[in-house]
């Protein structure tokens, strides 16, 4: 740092006997403004990072979205499976319906061929 | 060993709290602000903005680091008046005449404050005299002139410092300190001479 010329320091001299004019009411004025200022470092909090809580809240809510898709998508999925499996499970109920037409059938067949013969030997 | 010569630097600065700084700091940085803004009210909006800045931001930061960073939120402060008053001035051309009335409350100021009690009458009546030539002439600098002429020569920051308070380069703090060293030479060129 260059030494300040004789200029300088005498700016420098007049400067500060500047600062000494000061008026009593700005000093009390400079005072309070001082004190205030001190004051809101002591009742200062830890503030709440808006921003940060902002985007927190937005991905938890994205999340919850996400998984509320998912967990609907997997209801559907159950829902026609069961669906499916109910069409079967109908299907076998008639195939079981109609096999025990059948068996039936099966079961009066030599009734049948019987009433058959009779007929054939009477029209004969 | 960085945090001895730390302490060494703490011991040479004349305050050790942050309430002490401000107190040692206020009167000079009040000045420096009226001087520029030409406005005690708005000075003292500008300190006090100023203060809340400091103790919200950087309470936490080593003493050391305080008076720059005071004198880089004060500059800021002044920059952005400058701005606003900027803008007003266009928009409302026939305010501008108030800006004047700073002389002579900067006058009143002085008649009323004590003097030195070493000094006779006519010494204090040529201070104050040589000091309202030199508000005057600091006054009609242009901004960035005074900030740097401000900073350098009455707060005795080092160029350094004083770029990054005005957040320019340091080329540019000597430009406008070497600059504004011409000017109040011409301005006053008879000073301590009388």
């Amino acid at each position: 740092m260059t030494k300040p010329t004789s200029f300088e320091q005498h700016l420098h001299q007049d400067l500060v006997a500047l600062e000494e004019t000061t008026a009593a009411p700005e000093i009390f004025r400079l005072a309070q403004a001082r004190r205030r200022a001190m004051a809101q470092e002591k009742h200062s909090q830890p503030k709440i990072l808006w921003p940060t809580f902002g985007v927190s809240l937005a991905s938890l809510a994205l999340v919850g979205v996400m998984l509320n898709g998912q967990m609907g998508l997997d209801n559907q999925q159950e829902a026609s499976i069961k669906g499916n499996l109910g069409n079967e499970v109908a299907n076998d109920e008639m195939l079981l319906d109609t096999s025990d037409e059948y068996l039936d059938l099966y079961e009066d067949l030599d009734f049948y061929y019987w009433l058959a013969d009779t007929d054939m030997g009477s029209t004969s | 060993m960085e945090d001895t010569a730390t302490v060494a630097v703490d011991k040479q600065l004349p305050y050790r709290t942050l309430e002490q700084f401000l107190k040692h700091i206020e009167r000079r940085a009040f000045h420096m602000a009226r001087i520029s803004t030409g406005n005690a009210d708005s000075a003292m909006d500008i300190v006090q903005d100023s203060m809340y800045k400091l103790v919200e931001k950087y309470s936490t930061k080593q003493a050391c680091e305080w008076r720059p960073l005071f004198y880089r939120i004060l500059s800021s402060r002044l920059t952005d008046y400058y701005r606003r008053k900027a803008v007003r001035d266009r928009v409302f051309v026939w305010s501008k005449s108030a800006a004047t009335d700073c002389d002579s409350e900067i006058t009143d100021q002085i008649d009323r404050a004590e003097g030195r009690r070493s000094e006779t009458p006519d010494e204090m009546m040529m201070r104050s005299q040589r000091i309202q030539r030199l508000n005057y002439s600091v006054q009609q600098l242009p901004n960035r002139q005074r900030q740097a002429f401000m900073l350098r020569c009455w707060e005795g920051l080092s160029t350094i410092e004083t770029a990054n308070a005005m957040e320019i380069s340091t080329g540019s703090v000597k430009t406008h300190y070497s600059r504004a060293m011409h000017a109040l030479r011409d301005m006053l060129e008879d000073y301590r001479h009388d």
